[in-house]
């Protein structure tokens, strides 16, 4: 159980690093390093 | 590529409890990254702007910024604090602004609003979007889609300024104001001002001072 819902929270986050990727930037005014594999 | 330390405590427990490959643990503490400090930042502007007695304006700014930088992004700060610290005090300030001049009156609510729009307008023309080297846009053909993206957003932030000009709506006026001045706020970060104001706050030194006050 415990590992469906770990593995739940890594799709969710990693669906997450795809979208913040595909954008400019966030609404805070600090832009973390995107990971190299994800720059387009 | 340096994260916090949070996010990548985060990041290694998820990745070896799950079992996911080494490379995406990179991917994991960005994404944990980006949410920890978003929320932090939005639930604390947010609680500041309750206080402050101007809710809904600061979440009018919060939105306008958040589909306005999207797309056309802007200057940034290197310091996740002193970030969270701009993000926090802009934004309930921005509103607590539209609340004092809402009682101007509407030809000067639409002249504020026109002249956003038009301010906007010009600075997406000319820079956006604008990246940062943490986040770089490579191709061309997706800095010519932000950059319509933009203007799609703003027009889009335009009617929704007249929508708000016809609106019964207790705090439509106030609202209005917010999301005009969100949209200079957004348009100076555009400009090399915003940038050399960042610059700046990145290079404000606080050092602690010593036990003899050295």
């Amino acid at each position: 159980m415990k590992y469906r819902i770990f593995g739940f929270m890594v799709t969710l986050l990693l669906l997450l690093a795809n979208i913040a990727s595909a954008s400019t930037c966030s609404i805070s005014q600090y832009q973390p390093a995107v990971p190299e594999s994800l720059r387009r | 590529m340096s994260y916090l330390p949070f996010s990548r405590r985060c990041a290694s427990y998820l990745t070896t409890r799950t079992g996911l490959a080494p490379e995406k643990e990179i991917i994991l503490t960005y994404a944990i990254e980006v949410l920890a400090i978003n929320t932090i930042n939005v639930c604390l502007a947010l609680l500041l702007g309750f206080f402050l007695g101007v809710l809904p304006g600061t979440a009018a700014c919060l939105l306008t910024a958040f589909f306005f930088r999207h797309t056309a992004g802007g200057a940034h700060s290197n310091s996740p604090w002193r970030c969270g610290l701009v993000t926090i005090a802009v934004f309930p300030l921005i509103a607590l602004l539209g609340a004092h001049l809402a009682s101007s009156g509407q030809p000067y609510i639409d002249g504020l609003a026109a002249a956003s729009i038009g301010t906007g307008l010009v600075k997406i023309l000319q820079s956006a979007p604008v990246d940062s080297p943490s986040a770089p846009i490579i191709s061309p053909l997706r800095r010519k889609k932000l950059k319509t993206g933009s203007l799609i957003i703003l027009s889009g932030i335009a009617l929704i300024l007249i929508f708000l000009r016809q609106s019964p709506w207790l705090y439509a006026q106030q609202v209005q104001l917010c999301l005009a001045l969100s949209v200079l706020w957004v348009s100076l970060m555009l400009s090399s001002c915003g940038r050399r104001m960042m610059t700046w706050i990145d290079g404000i030194s606080i050092k602690k001072r010593g036990k003899g006050g050295e």
